[in-house]
């Protein structure tokens, strides 16, 4: 008998005899009769072997929060869910391997490379993309991937409603599938009718994948609804996995494809376990019972980075958390105030406070990193600023000014405690601020309609690149994400439509400068900070390189 | 035949039951705050996209035209699908009750061997150490969050002492399930013979087990001792004492009967209310039960789930109640049903 075999044995063993001792020593006056171990080893099982596992079999564990289902490209949006579409799919391109400033392995967003393309060449004037398939590359029921399966996948996404059909319409500027032409059985041609500087950092978002649509629409039935519904269920991919197993709310299991073009990956099966408690997916990190874990409580993850068994990782993201602040709210609609608000907010403490030092200071309105970006903040905690800016205001020491309603999203400590931060400055300068929480539903629905005047939101660009950036934070829109004040400016609109035509990027960074300047003048929000991404995992485990999508590509891990 | 009939009728009573039921948490899911399109399409989503997935679902239409597609679906035992994962409610109800089911079943069973017993004998023996013993029992019971036996269980019994399974569900990884039968791991196992996949069950459910038995036991500790002192000092048992039956005779057979029948109701009551999905020792063990799929659901406004979940917590109210009314009658042959 092995020890773990031998432990767990006992265990049950353990259970029997407090469970025969319960009822054996209630009996009144009971006599012990017969000694409770000989009771507890007939019931064992005589053959307690362990369960085993093939030895040629690599796999990976990882303890996820919750569910996992959809998996169809065109209509996913949860991020677990995205990341098992992005290791059953490729995209046409990607981002070739760099090491930032920390040596953190990262992504280089100036470099992007062929996946399932496995060349691309672009014309001069931007608006003519041709790719070069692999040759031999496969879906993973073993359909050959030819330009008119790709072309049909791309059409498919300008049919599903949703994000990636927005994206591929009015951000890639494809808008009917005539725009591509398949030239021959590997060559597909992308005309656009308008110039797109970053019409390839489209493509390699994760909503982009190809997808076998002859599967679907075959085996998914007549109707777009039920298509839908099935390849919610099917992922039809050409990616290094394919989907083996999902129970839902116990577990998901991938497994290497055997039809995957690529080199195979080492680690021949994933397993996503659903483990809803933080506490217990550290454990479980800890004992090595798990590989891998996300969604590290910060204020843990101190605590791992000490144990020589584990690496954490904490990339800094493109995303932040910034703070809505009233502009279409009377009198919030005067500049000054929110000028006031910005200066009151106590940055630095929130960081170290708040996300204990795992954030980085976003001291612009464009995430630190991207091109064009440059510190264009002037805000910083000065409570006295902050009072002089309400007296010009008209409201000195916050008088008459009306009580603010802030819409906190429940079930988020950063927000929960930042807001209670910043509720405590605010006060200071004479300012009340009132929280009032909402479900995640509510709160959705109240920034969607652009009713929460004052509240936060998490951002993070699917697509790294300032102009889609300030495309969905500050380009005028009455409803939906994420301007979500409904702010309107002709110069910032120029600057921004601009920006997602032009192909020169000294000048494409000007405008993403003068978009800067206005916002710290007009301040309509502010961030509070980028966070970081987290995650860790066994110490042996190699290949791990942080995407601004955050999403963990398993074809490049493996085990020292 | 009495007691059939008297089922028959308390089973024709679910339908009304059951109507109302679905027309308040209909009309709940629907009122409250927040849409759910939000979250089903990502905040990202445009306005005409909202709107067009909004009318593929049908939520354009007035709420009492909702109701009437929800019920007919429901009358074909369809229960929609859930938006988020688009899966279907009935299956996931399906595979969720039983575990569920098993657990509840299995840590009542446990809680009721060891709680009856010490309850009544805390009775007999009032106010001696035995007594002080369950009375601190009971308090630790009610006071301790459930969450919290959970995680002190597997940090000392799996973390330190590495006698318990890791806390990941209801098997050992790898294993394959037994055949499906009931999707009650233990059951299953036993019935098709599976050795091994019933000792890993066993294993697995022991500690939510005991988590959920501890909440479970100080009511019917309490309730047992109460209502078997109230026994004891009455004159039937101080008369059967006085003419010198042996005690066990008396505290086992005269004084217990008696003493049972709100033992058996309060029971009924901790069934019931369990089998709603205990949210905490699933989320602690990570045990897919019916209670975090149901609070994962009202999170993201999921009205299928949410309804679906409700209808069937009050059918098994329902069953729970009558069952332990036809109890009644073979506890206490005066009662006629």
């Amino acid at each position: 008998m092995s020890t773990p075999t031998l432990r767990r044995a006992t265990f049950v063993l353990a259970l029997l005899v407090v469970l025969s001792l319960g009822l054996a020593g209630c009996k009144p006056k009971a006599t012990a009769t017969t000694p409770p171990e000989v009771e507890a080893t007939e019931v064992t099982p005589p053959e307690a072997t362990e369960a085993v596992v093939p030895p040629e079999e690599k796999v990976l564990t990882i303890a996820v929060s919750a569910d996992i289902a959809g998996w169809d490209p065109a209509a996913s949006i949860y991020w677990l869910a995205n990341e098992v579409i992005i290791n059953t799919h490729d995209t046409l391109v990607d981002y070739g391997p760099t090491t930032d400033a920390e040596g953190r392995a990262v992504r280089d967003l100036t470099n992007i490379e062929g996946r399932l393309a496995e060349s691309f060449d672009v014309s001069d004037d931007g608006m003519t993309f041709t790719f070069h398939l692999r040759q031999g590359a496969k879906f993973n029921n073993g359909d050959p991937v030819t330009a008119e399966a790709v072309k049909q996948s791309f059409a498919r996404i300008l049919e599903v409603p949703g994000l990636a059909a927005f994206l591929l319409a009015d951000v890639a500027f494809v808008r009917s599938p005539d725009q591509m032409v398949a030239e021959d059985e590997q060559t597909l041609t992308f005309n656009l009718e308008e110039p797109n500087p970053i019409f390839l950092k489209v493509l390699q978002e994760m909503n982009m994948v190809v997808v076998n649509v002859d599967q679907i629409e075959s085996e998914g039935g007549a109707t777009m609804e039920e298509q839908m519904e099935w390849a919610a269920n099917h992922p039809t991919g050409t990616g290094p996995y394919v989907l083996e197993k999902f129970e839902a709310g116990v577990e998901l299991i991938l497994s290497a494809n055997p039809n995957y073009w690529g080199d195979a990956p080492y680690f021949t099966k994933v397993i996503y376990r659903i483990v809803p408690s933080p506490e217990n997916r550290l454990l479980l990190l800890k004992s090595g019972d798990v590989d891998v874990v996300y969604e590290i409580p910060l204020k843990d993850f101190a605590d791992l980075t000490a144990d020589p068994d584990i690496k954490a990782f904490a990339t800094p993201t493109y995303g932040n958390l910034y703070f809505l602040l009233g502009a279409n709210l009377e009198p919030w609609t005067d500049p000054l105030l929110r000028q006031a608000i910005a200066y009151a907010i106590p940055y630095d403490s929130i960081i170290q406070n708040v996300t204990y030092g795992l954030a980085a200071a976003a001291p612009s309105w464009i995430p630190v990193g991207l091109e064009g970006y440059k510190p264009a903040s002037p805000y910083e905690y000065d409570l006295d600023k902050a009072e002089e800016l309400l007296a010009e205001a008209g409201y000195p020491n916050g008088e008459g000014l009306p009580p603010i309603t802030f819409y906190l999203k429940q079930g988020v400590p950063e927000e929960e405690q930042a807001i209670v931060y910043i509720q405590a400055e605010l006060a200071k300068i004479g300012v009340t601020l009132n929280i009032e929480p909402l479900s995640l539903a509510a709160h959705s629905e109240k920034l969607a309609s652009h009713t929460a005047p004052f509240s936060f939101n998490f951002w993070i660009p699917y697509v790294p690149d300032p102009v889609y950036h300030l495309y969905w934070n500050f380009r005028s829109a009455d409803t939906g994400c994420c301007n979500y004040l409904s702010y309107s400016n002709p110069a910032m609109d120029a600057l921004i439509d601009q920006g997602l035509h032009e192909l020169d990027l000294s000048v494409r960074n000007g405008l993403v400068e003068q978009a800067q300047d206005i916002m710290a003048e007009d301040v309509i929000q502010i961030a509070l900070y980028h966070p970081t991404w987290n995650l860790a995992m066994r110490s042996g485990i190699t290949g791990y390189s942080y995407w601004p999508d955050t999403l963990l590509r398993f074809v490049f891990l493996a085990e020292e | 035949m009495r007691v059939v009939s008297f089922i028959l009728r308390r089973l024709i009573l679910l339908i009304p039951i059951l109507l109302g039921i679905s027309i308040v948490t209909f009309a709940m899911t629907h009122v409250l705050p927040g849409d759910p399109l939000y979250i089903l399409l990502s905040p990202y989503a445009k306005e005409e996209d909202v709107q067009k997935r909004r009318v593929e679902l049908g939520l354009d239409q007035p709420l009492y035209k909702q109701y009437i597609i929800y019920l007919e679906d429901l009358l074909q035992g369809d229960l929609g699908t859930a938006y988020r994962t688009r899966q279907p409610v009935t299956e996931d109800l399906k595979s969720r009750f039983p575990v569920t089911f098993e657990l509840t079943t299995f840590s009542l069973a446990l809680a009721s061997l060891v709680g009856i017993p010490i309850g009544v004998q805390a009775a007999v023996r009032k106010d001696t150490w035995l007594d002080h013993v369950t009375r601190a029992l009971s308090v630790g019971g009610v006071s301790i969050p459930i969450f919290w036996t959970g995680i002190v269980l597997i940090y000392i019994l799996y973390f330190k002492l590495q006698i318990a399974p890791p806390p990941l569900g209801r098997l050992d990884p790898f294993l394959e399930a037994p055949r499906h039968i009931t999707g009650m791991y233990i059951f299953d196992a036993l019935v098709t013979g599976n050795g091994e996949a019933l000792r890993s069950a066993l294993e697995h459910i022991a500690l939510p087990a005991v988590t959920l038995a501890f909440a479970m036991l100080a009511p019917i500790m309490r309730i047992t001792r109460n209502s078997m002192l109230e026994a004891m000092n009455s004159r039937y048992v101080q008369t059967a004492l006085a003419l010198g039956l042996p005690l066990r005779k008396v505290v086992y057979k005269d004084a217990l009967r008696n003493a049972l029948l709100p033992v058996v109701t309060s029971i009924g009551l901790i069934y019931g209310w369990s089998l709603g999905g205990e949210v905490l020792v699933e989320v602690v063990f990570s045990w897919p039960g019916l209670g975090y799929y149901a609070v994962n659901s009202i999170i993201n406004m999921d009205f299928n789930p949410v309804q679906g979940f409700v209808l069937l917590t009050a059918v098994i109210y329902v069953l729970v109640n009558l069952i332990v009314d036809v109890l009644y009658t073979v506890i206490d042959p005066r009662i006629r049903i």
